[in-house]
């Protein structure tokens, strides 16, 4: 087979090969640029602000300002909600993340967030736990749930 | 034998390493299984060898962790001083408030050899107030509870002259308190229990590798003040406990006389922008025993994306009530840690050590040059 054959048939056979990497980055493109909001149930009167969002989800605090305990809820470790979530409202690469988690888990600190697949789970389970706290996509929000932080 | 064991152990933590902390839901209960594990491998390059006493080590040689008996010997590699495999597992209501988890560390130091280090149950009697039961760590210092898990930590081996002590556990409750004042978190923790070791790794360091020692810290009562806010965290800490020995190797079968301790720390830490800073320092009141023991920390460190250099000093000294010889001296610490993955990390530490005690001190160190890497995951 000639040089300038093989060429012929990598050029077309490419396109193929790589189509599905392309989506990959593509779909990965569109949950980065997605807004992450953090939501709450509709019975939970408490009012929170980034800033007590970011001690719930590094453990500093385990507690809703009325002194009721919070329910965590966050995404599997290679979730892509998770990393952007972490890098856009925690301000924490998931490497410092998982150091602060594994002192929390390590040292009796506290336990582990509850782990969820996907949004419509973690919706879920918000809309059904008065004290549960979790984030989704923006776009995924509905009237099961109420937002806190955006 | 006991290498088997520790290569057996080992080969486990590679084998379960690639599983990621997972949780099983079964009847409202939901079980969790995680782990930590230190591969290190360690070197000593120069130092000096004090010929008054010899404890059967081979020195020039450095200690990495009083309390597990961690020491590095002069003349060829070592794997076990730093290495150490630990297992968690957790059961808790499906509600979150009521938990009971267990923790298990298999130590090369111990050349393999695993150890029941927390065993308690959490009762979460609301969002600030917890309460815990069983055995767990003695809050001594900053780190001493994470102490064991390389990955959350800056240094392969916290600095020995502070984070060096003969009881690390204890058996007994706590009640932590947490809450918010404006700006600040706090955190109150009150507890109480005692603990006896047997075989006392920190002893063996000073009364010989083939010696014997359990030692005993009773009535122990302690208070630990945690506030912190953006970029600045303070800690203070009181223990106060009897203590007792007993040198098992030299015969003896009751423990001595009840000594009082009084045991304060102070430990002060700031983050702004990629720099991170702190200072540690503790004061232990044994007058009614010995005399006192002074240690400090400082260490400063910089975080560049997955890499994270870090420089500290540690001194320890005494003051003895007799005209004995007190024990002084002092380790630098260059680290450079690089983030693998998410849960993985390398890390390369020198340390040198000098010792500053005067000549006739029974059980001098003397200096050590070492040098140290690691290899450190949670899964």
């Amino acid at each position: 087979m000639r040089l300038t054959d093989i060429l012929c048939r990598l050029r077309k056979a490419l396109p193929r090969a790589l189509a599905p990497l392309v989506l990959l980055l593509a779909a990965h493109g569109a949950i980065a640029e997605e807004e992450m909001v953090v939501i709450t149930n509709l019975e939970n009167a408490n009012a929170i602000d980034r800033a007590y969002v970011i001690k719930v989800y590094t453990g500093a605090v385990k507690g809703w300002p009325d002194g009721s305990p919070i329910f965590l809820l966050d995404y599997g470790q290679d979730s892509e909600l998770r990393k952007i979530f972490y890098a856009k409202v925690i301000g924490k690469s998931p490497a410092a993340m998982r150091a602060i988690w594994s002192q929390n888990i390590f040292t009796g600190k506290a336990m582990p967030p509850r782990v969820t697949q996907e949004d419509n789970e973690m919706k879920r389970i918000v809309a059904g736990n008065r004290n549960a706290i979790g984030y989704i996509r923006a776009s995924q929000i509905d009237r099961t749930i109420k937002v806190v932080d955006r | 034998m006991p290498f088997q064991r520790a290569a057996f152990l080992f080969a486990l933590g590679a084998l379960l390493c690639p599983l990621p902390s997972h949780a099983v839901d079964l009847q409202g209960l939901e079980f969790t299984g995680s782990g930590f594990m230190t591969l290190a491998a360690g070197r000593v390059f120069g130092g000096t060898r004090d010929a008054a006493v010899d404890q059967g080590f081979h020195c020039p040689c450095f200690i990495s962790d009083y309390a597990q008996r961690g020491v590095y010997e002069a003349g060829h590699w070592q794997a076990g001083p730093d290495s150490k495999l630990g297992l968690q597992g957790s059961v808790s209501a499906a509600d979150g408030r009521f938990s009971l988890t267990g923790q298990a560390v298999s130590r090369g130091a111990a050349n393999g050899a695993a150890n029941l280090e927390w065993l308690y149950a959490t009762v979460e009697l609301s969002g600030n107030l917890t309460v815990q039961l069983g055995r767990k760590r003695l809050p001594l210092f900053s780190y001493s509870e994470a102490q064991d898990v390389g990955y959350a930590l800056p240094w392969i081996h916290l600095p020995p002259q502070l984070y060096g002590w003969e009881v690390v556990n204890y058996d007994g409750g706590s009640l932590v308190w947490r809450d918010q004042w404006a700006q600040w978190n706090g955190t109150v923790q009150v507890f109480g229990g005692s603990e006896t070791r047997k075989d006392s790794g920190f002893w063996r360091i000073y009364n010989g590798r083939n010696s014997r020692t359990d030692v005993r810290w009773s009535d122990i009562l302690g208070t630990e003040l945690s506030v912190s806010r953006e970029w600045f965290s303070a800690r203070v800490v009181r223990i106060q406990s009897h203590t007792q020995n007993k040198l098992v190797s030299l015969g003896e079968t009751s423990f001595s006389e009840r000594k009082r301790q009084v045991i304060h720390g102070l430990s002060l830490g700031a983050e702004v922008d990629n720099w991170f800073a702190r200072g540690e320092f503790l004061y232990i009141d044994r007058r009614d025993d010995y005399g006192k023991d002074y240690a400090n920390l400082l260490a400063i460190g910089y975080r560049h994306g997955p890499w994270q250099p870090l420089l500290s000093r540690a001194i320890y000294r005494q003051r003895l009530n007799t005209d004995s010889v007190p024990e002084r001296h002092g380790t630098w610490s260059a680290v450079l840690r690089y983030d693998l993955t998410d849960d993985s990390a390398i890390k390369a530490q020198l340390d040198l050590w000098k010792d500053r005690t005067a000549p006739g001190y029974g059980s001098m160190h003397g200096d050590a040059r070492q040098f140290t890497v690691s290899y450190d995951r949670v899964f």
